[in-house]
């Protein structure tokens, strides 16, 4: 399969410098200063799957900072995928609630641009980035997790459109969301890479319902997502009919290599450094500092897969080493902070206490969603052993 | 930048083809030399060119090469002296000797114009061939920052016969009231060069870290037990993965540190996340490296034999990663939350 390439930022696009990248970093970090004062916010681990907030996502949205790399040419601000990088770090890095728009800024919004039809994205792209259409994906099944190509759930031709059925898991904010993005099997045959078809579900459709999946915490984002014969017009069919495969592959590897596979734990990191004292001993001070070298490290790589695909390269192995390598990290951090901090992990605690707590239950996630760690490692060592 | 990528892989084919051909005739160290100075490699990075220091970029480029031919030749340790004088310290008697911070001990005395130095300095590289050294002293000695000149010839100053695990010379220096004579240096240098010598330390690794996975790689495919080749045990191929994924964060590692070292803008953060990097990378890739080869890569005759000790040697010079580790953590502790973001930020 050869490697998509992404759609280029907008050739009308501003041209991009340290300085414009320094002014609007420091914009995003004015921005979140005025919000935490008005608003207030708890800085949390994992916010960008689990900080949901209509509100702040519309805020940044008046900003311009949804769909920031997205052409104006279709209603994006046309800037560069390294734009998106230091907009997404200092948000990530703050612990904001950015989940209502995550989905449909980092991957629906790309794909709409790159294959979706001219009326398609006239359609969605200006909603996306006001953050009035929001997006849930409907990808995973119950037999269908790291083997996305076994999906199940079933699309029928019908008068004017499509009548979709399945059940698809853990879909994130399906209960909240107006859109769902549905994978779904279009044909059958000898090659199920064949046969896929990319659709965009409305929420409030008959024959949708939403079940709730409680997590390990108790918190209510995953849920199940029931289509029972749901008609979807076929001005909805993103991009072409059984071309699904190569067009999701290629949201998958956008998807990888995000500031949100590194920054995840990045408010625990800041709560037990900011908590390092003259107390601390070598080894605790050794412990912290290997995590803020790693970190340096893998920021350096997120912003070299973002430079790549300002040079319209897709660099899906970087992204796989990136997720890997940063998703680790993440973990570590969290294994650091209750090595370090001698504080006992406590739910709901306010401080350390709690954020311990948080970090300790969101972990598992972490190397398990957007592609297994065991399923990066495979792609590297395929490519490795080729 | 096209430009830059097509200068670098023409760097790197430069530097293969010179490595290869001082392979061929393998006529010793001296020769080996010969063929660095006949390359210009101990030119490059040293004179001033402009505020900044784009040259260096290249020397990472010329050492990663030396690590990725498991070569030893004392290019960073002459670089530095070199560098550091601004030229006028060639030949054997620049090579820079640097105290490691809570293990050696030196102490300077002041009498009139004399300048005596007494104490003791490990590790120091190829120290027999050189008529005199560069003793570079900062604020991690506990001293002002100075490079002091030490004939090693006399008796006040003892040099004790060493190897690092690479069997690469690191010999031990005692100095007995020896006399010094204080070189006129940049202290900006001095303060910048412990950096300079951790960066380039990890563009070294990382060469030979290329060369291990490759190395990992060909023998997994060829190698067969069981009717198959190792690389199709999931097991073998994940360790193959691994080595991949910590090589891609050591080519990053290895880029910010240089650019940092050539911006001159704050180099200790990314330096020291080189270091730390390109340490861990360096421990895990030699086992890992080892399990894979099995017994044969065991052997000194056996070309991994070439790289791992090389790795798991490099990575505690110029500073171990807990040294790097350590001084990371100092700057940030304390530090309210929204602060230390814009410092690791302003870093980089």
């Amino acid at each position: 399969m050869t490697a998509p390439s992404p759609a280029p930022a907008g050739t009308d696009a501003p041209v991009e410098t340290a300085a414009t990248l320094a002014e609007l970093r420091q914009d995003v970090r004015n921005f979140l200063a005025e919000w935490r004062t008005e608003k207030g916010f708890v800085p949390r681990c994992d916010a960008w799957m689990r900080g949901y907030d209509e509100e702040f996502s519309r805020a940044l949205a008046q900003r311009g900072w949804i769909g920031i790399s997205m052409p104006r040419s279709v209603g994006g601000a046309g800037r560069s995928y390294l734009a998106r990088l230091v907009v997404t770090e200092e948000l990530l890095a703050a612990g904001a609630p950015v989940a209502a728009h995550w989905i449909a800024d980092r991957q629906i919004g790309p794909a709409i641009v790159r294959y979706g039809s001219p009326a398609l994205q006239a359609e969605f792209i200006p909603r996306i980035t006001s953050g009035e259409a929001l997006f849930c994906l409907g990808m995973s099944e119950t037999e269908a997790g790291s083997d996305l190509a076994a999906v199940r759930t079933s699309a029928v031709r019908a008068a004017d459109g499509w009548r979709i059925s399945g059940r698809k898991i853990w879909t994130s904010h399906a209960h909240h969301v107006n859109y769902a993005y549905v994978l779904a099997r279009s044909s059958t045959g000898a090659d199920r890479h064949r046969g896929l078809t990319e659709f965009i579900v409305e929420m409030g459709a008959p024959g949708v319902t939403v079940r709730p999946i409680l997590d390990l915490q108790g918190e209510h984002h995953f849920n199940e997502l029931l289509l029972e014969d749901v008609f979807v017009p076929e001005s909805r069919v993103l991009g072409q009919v059984d071309n699904g495969w190569t067009q999701v592959t290629e949201q998958l590897s956008f998807e990888r290599g995000g500031a949100e596979r590194v920054l995840s734990t990045y408010p625990l990191l800041a709560s037990v450094l900011e908590r390092l004292d003259d107390t601390a001993t070598a080894a605790q001070l050794a412990t912290v500092g290997e995590l803020l070298g790693r970190l340096q490290v893998l920021r350096r790589m997120a912003a070299d897969v973002a430079r790549g695909m300002d040079q319209g390269r897709a660099p899906a192995r970087e992204a796989a080493a990136l997720k890997y390598l940063g998703t680790e990290f993440e973990r570590q951090v969290v294994d650091v902070a209750r090595d370090v901090m001698e504080v006992e992990a406590e739910p709901g605690a306010a401080g350390l206490a709690g954020m311990i707590a948080d970090g300790i239950l969101c972990a598992p996630g972490f190397t398990i969603r957007g592609g297994t760690s065991e399923m990066l490692l495979t792609i590297i060592a395929r490519a490795e052993l080729r | 930048m096209s430009n830059g990528f097509d200068h670098s892989n023409l760097l790197r084919g430069v530097v293969d083809d010179v490595l290869q051909a001082a392979a061929r005739k393998d006529d010793g160290p001296a020769a080996l030399w010969a063929a660095v100075e006949q390359a210009g490699w101990h030119e490059v990075a040293v004179a001033e060119a402009g505020t900044g220091d784009e040259e260096l970029v290249d020397l990472a480029a010329i050492v990663q090469g030396l690590g990725r031919h498991g070569v030893s030749v004392p290019l960073l340790e002459r670089h530095l002296g070199t560098w550091l004088t601004r030229g006028r310290c060639t030949g054997g008697g620049c090579v820079v000797l640097l105290p490691r911070p809570g293990i050696d001990d030196v102490e300077v005395t002041r009498t009139g114009g004399s300048i005596r130095v007494s104490g003791a300095v490990g590790r120091a590289p190829w120290l027999p061939t050189c008529d005199s050294l560069l003793l570079v002293l900062d604020a991690e000695t506990g001293t002002d920052a100075q490079a002091l000149r030490i004939e090693i010839g006399t008796a006040a100053v003892e040099v004790r016969s060493g190897s690092n695990l690479a069997g690469e010379p690191r010999h031990s220096v005692v100095l007995r009231n020896s006399p010094a004579i204080a070189m006129d240096v940049d202290v900006e240098r001095i303060e910048l060069l412990r950096c300079r010598a951790a960066a380039l330390n990890a563009a070294m690794m990382l060469g030979a870290l290329e060369r291990v996975l490759e190395l990992t790689c060909d023998h997994a495919t060829s190698r067969a037990q069981f009717g198959k080749p190792l690389a199709a045990f999931q097991m073998v191929s994940a360790s193959i993965a691994l080595i991949s994924a910590g090589l891609a964060g050591a080519r990053a590692a290895v880029d910010g540190a240089i650019e940092a070292n050539v911006s001159r803008h704050d180099p200790v953060v990314t330096t020291a996340a080189a270091k730390i990097w390109l340490g861990r990378a360096a421990t895990d890739t030699a086992r890992m490296a080892h399990q894979v080869h099995g017994a044969m890569g065991l052997t000194q005759e056996y070309e991994l034999g070439r790289f791992t000790p090389r790795l798991l040697a490099w990575r505690d010079e110029w500073g171990t990663a807990r040294y790097w580790a350590t001084a990371l953590a100092k700057r940030f502790s304390g530090m309210p939350s929204g602060s230390s973001w814009q410092q690791l930020i302003a870093a980089t």
